[in-house]
């Protein structure tokens, strides 16, 4: 479905991506970890376009991404949630779910989908007339995920799900990530410092470091892996 | 009542800024330049000022386009930090075009739209209103109120208010920044031309009257806190009825004294505006 082949990014003179290579199956959950500043986030912001690769190449569904501008992505069915908090705050829960909802064949299908959401996050439904800045946390990244999906995407970016939420909202959030998956067969690309949950609700995963993919394997292999757990579980553990 | 006029007048400038953070200091030229297109449909066909606005709207709309397409979207490739003086760079050396294009066009001669009923006044509870005031603040409701709708309630309007909150985002979900930008900027100008109708009936244009407007949109701005649209409109009310009031206590000649003392007043006291939350 999405292949990234070869890339490299650049922040200005900075190097940020050396050759990172991935690929995604349809209905597939991909797990992207590492170190802080690995090249997580960058990797996901080049795939929805905000960044622009040097050389190698992005396809999705056999079309070219590299020369298509942003929102032509999304319409191409790939949404991303973005890692900073970036609802619309001086607009209404439902306005920030009609933005969602903006393009073509989504805006068609909004009412269908909005109800869908709201049987997904009932909490939207009840807050969808207040102002999506006085949500709490919790709330806005159901709001952030809702939107995402009001544009009905055929593959899922989602930059730190778990950022700065309570891990039991957190473990929240990924069973309701899994029931979209299974009742949408939807892809999700996920980038996770909660490595160990991720790894435990994905299908395969990435290991990025210093800008490079240093490892690929089935999730499975990845929580079996002692290395793995020594590296990236601490985080996990202090829970 | 002037107020009114001010709340437009600053609205325009307002919109451009909060959609884009390009501060557009020729919007006083395009007042202008609005203005002496409803002089021209006057003078030259006879087209009553009130009729000729949504024509002039629809003209500097489409300038507004034009404007953007040459001057503002080349910006885009500055990082955030460097558009905004580039911008009022820019719009600097489009004041120097802009007006005396105008001089060229229509001389520096003062000029203003006498219609028929330009002295008439209504007498209302012992008030003596004059009739053109009264028409142009009406206008100026319908347009303001106009443009509240189409932010709040329209799909593309609502569009134009995430991208100014956030533009990343709304790229995230398909909104394509570049021509919400377009109309944008349309739509400012195609105000800037509203207001400057309101002018040539009240006052009177000439070329380099601009920077006036301009002045006193941007005290407007401060004053409100930039933002929303309706802190805009409301601090161009307050403004307006200040101003006014100051007229009458301490003689018109001291007018943009207390424009300007209030300005300084504010950035005192309350630099992030009187509306901003």
């Amino acid at each position: 479905m999405l292949e990234v082949d070869k890339i490299d990014v650049y922040y200005g003179d900075l190097k940020a991506l050396w050759e990172v290579s991935l690929v995604i199956k349809e209905g597939e959950i991909v797990v992207l970890f590492g170190s802080n500043g690995a090249g997580k986030s960058t990797t996901l912001r080049t795939i929805s376009g905000l960044l622009r690769a040097a050389t190698g190449s992005i396809t999705f569904n056999g079309l070219n991404l590299m020369e298509q501008a942003v929102h032509r992505i999304v319409e191409l069915g790939i949404g991303l949630v973005p890692e900073e908090k970036k609802i619309f705050r001086g607009m209404t829960v439902l306005e920030n779910l009609e933005m969602g909802a903006f393009l073509g064949s989504a805006r068609q299908a909004k009412n269908t989908t909005m109800k869908w959401v709201y049987e997904v996050f009932p909490v939207l439904k009840e807050r969808r007339k207040q102002k999506a800045g006085t949500l709490s946390g919790g709330e806005q990244q159901m709001l952030l995920i809702s939107r995402a999906l009001m544009s009905q995407p055929k593959l899922l970016m989602i930059d730190e799900l778990s950022f700065g939420l309570a891990p039991l909202l957190v473990q929240n959030l990924f069973r309701t990530m899994r029931q979209i998956h299974e009742s949408t067969g939807i892809s999700i690309l996920l980038v996770e410092q909660n490595v160990r949950m991720a790894l435990e609700f994905s299908d395969r995963g990435y290991i990025i470091e210093n800008g490079s993919v240093v490892a690929e394997g089935r999730a499975q292999d990845f929580l079996n892996s002692q290395q793995v757990k020594d590296a990236y579980f601490g985080i996990a553990l202090e829970e | 009542m002037i107020g009114v006029f001010y709340g437009l007048v600053a609205v325009g400038l307002a919109l451009l800024f909060g959609v884009m953070r390009y501060m557009n200091i020729a919007h006083g030229s395009f007042i202008v330049i609005g203005g002496y297109i409803s002089f021209w449909l006057f003078t030259l066909w006879r087209v009553d000022p009130f009729v000729s606005i949504p024509v002039v709207m629809f003209a500097m709309f489409l300038l507004g386009l034009i404007v953007y397409k040459v001057l503002f979207s080349p910006l885009g490739k500055f990082p955030e930090g460097l558009r905004l003086g580039n911008s009022m760079l820019i719009t600097f050396g489009l004041i120097l075009v802009l007006d005396n294009v105008c001089a060229l066009l229509w001389t520096s001669d003062v000029k203003t739209i006498t219609t028929p009923y330009s002295g008439k006044v209504f007498e209302f509870l012992n008030v003596r209103l004059p009739f053109i005031s009264m028409a142009v603040m009406g206008v100026t409701l319908i347009v303001v109120i106009a443009l509240h709708f189409f932010l709040n309630r329209t799909y593309f309007g609502k569009s134009i208010r995430a991208t100014a909150e956030d533009w990343e985002a709304a790229s995230l979900l398909g909104i394509n920044i570049g021509r919400t930008y377009l109309v944008a900027c349309g739509i400012s100008i195609a105000l800037a031309g509203a207001a400057g109708t309101a002018v040539a009936l009240m006052y009177s244009i000439n070329p380099y009257g601009g920077l006036e407007w301009l002045l006193t949109a941007m005290v407007v701005l401060v004053f409100a806190g930039l933002g929303n649209i309706k802190g805009v409109f409301l601090a161009g009310l307050l403004f307006g009825v200040l101003e006014q009031l100051s007229v009458f206590f301490v003689g018109s000649h001291y007018r943009p004294v207390v424009g300007l003392g209030i300005f300084i007043l504010i950035l005192l006291i309350r630099p992030q505006g009187l509306f901003k939350q």
